[in-house]
């Protein structure tokens, strides 16, 4: 396998842009990155697009980047729920790391193609969904307040601590240009918003809607050298998994595959938790981030909601998490989230993320779980 | 409870009782190779991989392992509002997601003794599903 980097990166900010189309987003975070890498379109030699699920348009990817510049390049489109961004920049690292092309382009957008109120849901996969949608207990954030409950059962975590989370996140988020919540919010005001799914409050989730667009421009290490740009950041390792044990139930408090995936990265770069500076998780809600926090290795079983309580992981903590405000805060345009998480940890990375740098980051871990489920991790160090 | 000419919400999720006293159960798989069991039912074991299922029913009784409280209403959703729903252990294995009846909210527990009962979700419309309640002590 060859080294790989990351030669730039590129957003759009992440929000609601009713006026603005697919290609006006897939633009501004594509000529970015590639400006970024201090290359032109014609450079790239492949492209792994992702995109929201809703979007039903035949290969919008092809469409999207051949009106960039027909180069011939081969462009494939995927859909992978949370892990869309990731699982594209998976494909591109893969692409580059077992020498298929030199230079591959990872860039994913989310646009909702009608406002929500016209726009029907997807039909149902099964029978048994649609009567799970008809008895008003398929919605995910459900799982999220089990989970919680469970939590606070079995473990003594306070509804506070996971309010703290998301208190933690928009701080983080507020510092940020390209997040979707840009304001701070106090524990009462995330305690006190509307109740959700008891005992989840509508601050405790991530924003019901997101668009936005992020890419990545990803090369070997000797091509780079012709497009030196400073400092490289390296990918140690890019994983992709689905489950491989059955989680049934115990599923709502202890991701295996969250964890089963962190370890595979873990191993393939040769490192371990406590060499990691900063972390991007898979916050949709705020009780998955304390989840996370024990799949990831930052503390054991049961102690997640401690640690998110005290502090570690906020920026000047021991570990800073999601330090461009997560899921819950920057948004959660699954078509681009992965991407996202890729643009801060490289900004952290070479030092350019202003008020929200972790001072001496070297190594970063980028992590999503999504339905399936499919979980990725990726491990970035320069 | 259940009437004549009532339709379940789904062909194959559980049994209708025809013989009074008769309680209604939820219809899973059994895998013949190692013994897992699914709900809803499953054709091929994803733990073994062996396509060698059998039809089975479950228990009408289980744990209560989580519940919350609905407060805002889904799109496909036209029952009373707010309402309660929880995930159940069944003593067979699988964890089921479930509407919850009979009982007020705030004597709901973690772990408490639930049992299966067939249920409209809208008063109006005749489908019924499974739901499950609280074990009256
Ligand atoms: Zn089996």
């Amino acid at each position: 396998m060859r080294e790989v980097v990351i030669l730039g990166i590129g957003m759009h900010k992440a929000g609601e842009f009713p006026d603005k189309t697919n290609l006006e987003l897939g633009r501004a975070a594509t000529f970015g990155a590639l400006r970024d890498a201090g290359m032109e379109f014609k450079d790239l030699q492949s492209a792994y697009f992702s995109k929201n699920k809703a979007d039903p348009t035949a290969s919008i990817g092809e469409m999207m980047l051949g009106r960039m510049g027909l180069t011939g390049m081969p462009v494939v489109n995927l859909e992978n729920d949370s892990c869309s961004g990731s699982s594209a920049f998976w494909l591109a690292y893969n692409a580059v790391a077992f020498g298929r092309y030199d230079i591959s382009l990872a860039v994913g957008v989310e646009k909702l193609v009608l406002p929500p109120s016209m726009s029907p849901p997807p039909p149902p996969a099964t029978e048994y969904e649609a009567a799970l949608r008809a008895m008003g207990i398929a919605d995910i954030s459900t799982r999220a307040a089990l989970a919680m409950r469970r939590r606070m059962h079995d473990y003594g975590e306070t509804v506070g601590q996971f309010a703290r989370v998301s208190v933690k996140n928009h701080k983080n988020a507020a510092h940020y240009p390209y997040a979707q919540r840009q304001k701070e919010v106090t524990l009462d005001e995330v305690l006190n918003s509307l109740p959700i799914c008891d005992p989840l409050t509508l601050l405790q989730c991530c924003p019901p809607l997101s668009e936005g667009c992020a890419a990545a421009v990803l090369c070997s290490k000797d091509v780079a050298k012709r497009y030196q740009r400073g400092k490289n950041i390296t990918v140690a390792s890019a994983v992709l998994r689905t489950a491989s044990e059955s989680t049934s139930g115990v599923g709502l408090t202890a991701a295996g595959l969250s964890k089963s995936t962190a370890k595979e990265a873990y191993n393939i770069a040769g490192i371990g938790i406590d060499d990691i500076d900063l972390i991007e998780l898979c916050d949709p809600f705020t009780v998955n981030e304390v989840i996370h926090y024990e799949d990831l290795g930052l503390c054991d079983q049961g102690e997640g909601g401690r640690i998110a309580g005290d502090g570690r992981t906020d920026i000047g903590g021991e570990r800073p998490v999601n330090t461009d405000g997560g899921l819950l805060a920057r948004g959660h345009p699954s078509g681009c989230t992965g991407l996202y998480q890729i643009a801060e940890l490289v900004l952290q990375l070479r030092g350019q993320a202003g008020p929200r740098q972790v001072s001496g980051a070297k190594v970063g871990l980028a992590h999503l779980e999504g339905s399936g489920p499919v979980a990725t991790v990726i491990i970035l160090k320069r | 409870m259940v009437e004549q000419g009532m339709k379940p919400i789904a062909e194959g999720l559980f049994t209708i009782p025809s013989l009074p006293g008769e309680q209604p159960r939820l219809i899973g798989s059994k895998c013949r190779n190692c013994g897992r069991v699914y709900f809803p039912k499953e054709v091929v074991c994803n733990a073994c991989f062996q396509e060698d299922m059998e039809e089975t029913l479950l228990s009408n009784r289980g744990k209560l392992y989580s519940f919350t409280i609905i407060h805002q209403k889904p799109m496909a959703y036209s029952g009373p509002m707010p309402y309660a729903m929880g995930l159940v252990s069944l003593p067979e294995g699988p964890t089921i997601m479930s509407l919850l009846t009979g009982c007020d909210f705030e004597k709901l527990e973690l772990d408490m003794d639930v049992e299966l009962v067939l249920e409209k979700i809208v008063e109006e419309d005749e489908t019924v599903t499974y739901k499950f309640r609280p074990v009256q002590a």
